[in-house]
């Protein structure tokens, strides 16, 4: 593959995409582009790291979308929030080969996360120029994408019936899209859907998962290469009220629950939902008497800006009950060793972060990661339960 | 109230809303009229519908050979309503892309499509095609126009717009705006690179430009430098002056707290800017701290008793008041 570096223009990097959608080895090498935290996304401003994904992850449709690349474009639809990129999911979607139950909500999340704020994008090559010869829009391909999948994706026809009789809600076209989609689908809609309990040998399919939960397969591929040796972690941290912290000495003693996040983060469904659903999580293990047996806590990637004031204001905003063992950091030194050592999903453009990916980990008392959270969205049930797993095990190591 | 006042202010209302509503009543009439006009004198336009039934209002918007001001006049009283009804929305979007129409109503109709799209959930169907019209005005001749559309999308972060800026701006295509106005358009997203476009407008814009250029530095911690050199450069204007030390608290209230110190006990600086860094360091970040720096506390003290600047003097001995523990 071409040597891609953060000064390669966006448009080499536009026409290797191009180059590699007809290669055999397009997909993997496709996938291998997907990080955000590689070195060639260094410097790049947000909205390039957006054009780059989006036009990336529809040339999965070409190639065929190999198991890598899956977390990515549920990533992108679950949590996108530039029509852009959310079409190039949609999309390069297509290039599975069978959908899974998991699939068909995160379109649908797709369409609730876009809806009034969908646009017209164009695929028809990289940063086409305005007015578009090809155009199309995120819900009009997360649409077509539904109705690619067909009955395969079963979930989503069903609930595609209820918007399109919305409409209040959708453009005209769309609206029109939707019925052509399920007029098509017509035929066939209604036979049962491959899921969880299928029996996969008799029926051909592949086994249907729910994608970001526990035990999905994709959930391990998201996870990055982390160092899990943290002896020499020299980072110093400060917090919400400006108290500096060795990050060494917070994060041993007792289990932690860490979030990353920045206060400028313009996507809803990335930091400040992650942040609210971090204050929920609190509230569920003071409910679950659980509160004093562990720390709840969110560093942030944007040390230089995310002053103690902002991230006081920002945790209070969304719920946080600041404490002891409850605190919001910036890291004050060593940020690369922090990164290196949880192989954090983030990169950064000339002022602040461009892109990166939702990450929650839960550390054990010697602050070891003992499960993470990352890409796909993350839900308090399921951290919960990865922290009463390590409770169980510290129990375990004590006897 | 006396039963007097209350008697006068019930007559004053019912008075005002007679005469609202005989001016309604007038204008509606006149507006009939116009129609009915406009329908005699073309009954088969092309895109209405031919019925008797077109409300007046459709007729004289959609009417291109009446003068502007009726059309105009049309779409200031629709503009509270027409987030209800569709089909005004798409006849006032034709009018919009229509470059061959009047630029004053186009521009009076984007003004009207602009307040209805703050109805969001009532114009979320009709957002797309209102923001692609927007996309087609970044390149229309009328410049009102492209500065009205290049603004609306670039406060919402719309990529295409801040890439047409930014290949204005590096030569590589036509600027739809002035270069300044591009500039603060862009630094509307602080997740694009825009410190060496503000750099540019601190140093060859004028004053007010400069100013804008340093409140959005506030957004950019490797401004901080700058903000710095700017706060202490007493050729600068005060204005200038006091902009870049709002948005050094904003960034860095430290460094802030350190230069503004320096700036108000300062006799060969401007009184304005002393007085502002001063009433900034009494109600704003961390008093405590201020009022524990006994060094300085003792220069304020000097400056408490300075004559030659009885502005400065009057602030510094309210700081000195209100130390918690003289």
């Amino acid at each position: 593959m071409t040597a891609l570096e953060s000064s390669t223009p966006e448009t080499e990097v536009g026409a290797l995409i191009d180059a590699l959608r007809h290669l055999p080895q397009g997909p993997d090498e496709l996938a291998a582009l997907l990080p955000e935290n590689l070195p060639m996304y260094e410097k790049r401003s947000a909205a390039e790291m957006g054009r780059l994904r989006g036009y990336l992850l529809a040339a999965f449709a070409d190639t065929g979308l190999p198991d890598a690349a899956l977390p990515y474009v549920i990533e992108s639809l679950e949590t996108g929030h530039i029509a852009y990129e959310v079409a190039g999911a949609a999309i390069g979607l297509r290039g599975l080969e069978t959908p899974s139950v998991g699939v068909a909500a995160s379109l649908l999340r797709a369409i609730d996360n876009l809806s009034g704020a969908d646009a017209t994008v164009s695929f028809e090559s990289y940063k086409p120029a305005w007015p578009y010869a090809q155009p199309t829009t995120a819900l009009t391909e997360v649409v077509r994408t539904i109705g690619h999948f067909g009955v395969r994706a079963e979930a989503a026809l069903t609930e595609l019936e209820l918007l399109a009789r919305q409409r209040e809600r959708f453009p005209s076209p769309l609206l029109e899209e939707m019925r052509r989609v399920l007029d098509e689908a017509g035929a066939g809609h209604g036979e049962p859907a491959c899921d969880a309990a299928c029996e996969c040998e008799s029926c051909g399919c592949v086994p249907a998962v729910e994608l970001g939960s526990d035990d999905s397969c994709c959930a391990d591929l998201a996870l990055p290469e982390q160092v899990q040796d943290h002896a020499s972690m020299r980072a110093m941290l400060e917090d919400q009220d400006g108290r500096p912290e060795s990050f060494e000495e917070f994060f041993r003693g007792k289990p932690s629950v860490v979030a990353f996040f920045y206060t400028r983060c313009d996507n809803p469904y990335k930091c400040s939902l992650t942040i609210t659903k971090l204050a929920a999580l609190q509230g569920s293990l003071e409910e679950r008497g659980l509160a004093g047996a562990l720390k709840v806590t969110a560093i942030t990637y944007d040390p230089d800006f995310d002053l103690p004031n902002r991230l006081r204001l920002y945790g209070n905003d969304r719920g946080m009950q600041f404490g002891e063992d409850a605190r919001f950091f910036r890291v004050t030194s060593g940020f690369q060793e922090i990164r290196r050592r949880f192989g954090l999903g983030v990169n950064y453009g000339p002022s602040t972060v461009n892109r990166h990916q939702t990450e929650v980990y839960v550390l054990d008392e010697r602050g070891d990661t003992s499960a993470s959270f990352t890409r796909l969205q993350w839900e308090v049930e399921a951290v919960l339960r990865a922290v009463e797993n390590l409770f169980v095990d510290v129990e375990l190591r004590r006897l | 109230m006396s039963e007097g006042a209350a008697e006068n202010l019930g007559e004053t209302t019912r008075r005002e809303v007679s005469e609202a509503r005989a001016a309604r009543s007038r204008y509606l009439s006149d507006l009939a009229a116009t129609a009915a006009a406009s329908r005699a004198a073309r009954p088969s336009r092309r895109g209405l519908r031919p019925d008797a039934d077109e409300e007046p209002a459709m007729t004289v918007l959609t009417d291109r050979s009446l003068p502007e001001e009726s059309r105009v006049g049309v779409l200031q009283r629709l503009a509270s309503s027409i987030s209800r009804r569709a089909e005004y929305i798409e006849a006032i979007l034709a009018i919009v892309k229509d470059r061959s129409d009047s630029a004053a109503v186009r521009e009076a109709a984007l003004q009207v499509l602009g307040s209805a799209a703050f109805q969001v959930v009532r114009f979320r169907p009709h957002q797309q095609e209102y923001d692609d019209a927007l996309h087609d005005l970044v390149a229309d001749p009328e410049p009102a126009l492209r500065e009205t559309a290049v603004s609306i999308l670039a406060q919402q972060h719309d990529p295409v717009v801040q890439e047409t800026l930014l290949e204005g701006l590096r030569g590589d295509g036509p600027l739809p705006v002035e270069r300044e106005r591009a500039i603060q358009l862009l630094a509307e997203d602080d997740h694009l690179d825009n410190l060496p476009w503000l750099q540019e407008m601190y140093r060859s814009g004028s004053e007010s430009a400069r100013e804008e250029a340093v409140r959005f530095m506030g957004s950019y911690p490797a401004a901080q430098t700058t903000l710095e050199g700017i706060l202490r450069d007493k050729r600068e204007s005060k204005g200038v002056r006091q902009q870049s030390g709002a948005s050094l608290r904003y960034l860095a209230p430290d460094r802030f707290e350190v230069i503004a110190k320096e700036i108000s006990t300062d006799t060969t600086d401007d009184p304005e800017v002393r007085t502002a860094c001063l009433s900034a360091l009494q109600h704003l970040g961390d008093t405590d701290r201020v009022y524990a720096d006994a060094d300085f506390v003792n220069r304020v003290q000097d400056v408490s008793s300075d004559e030659s600047a009885p502005q400065v003097a009057q602030v510094a001995r309210d700081l000195l008041e209100q130390r918690p523990n003289p």
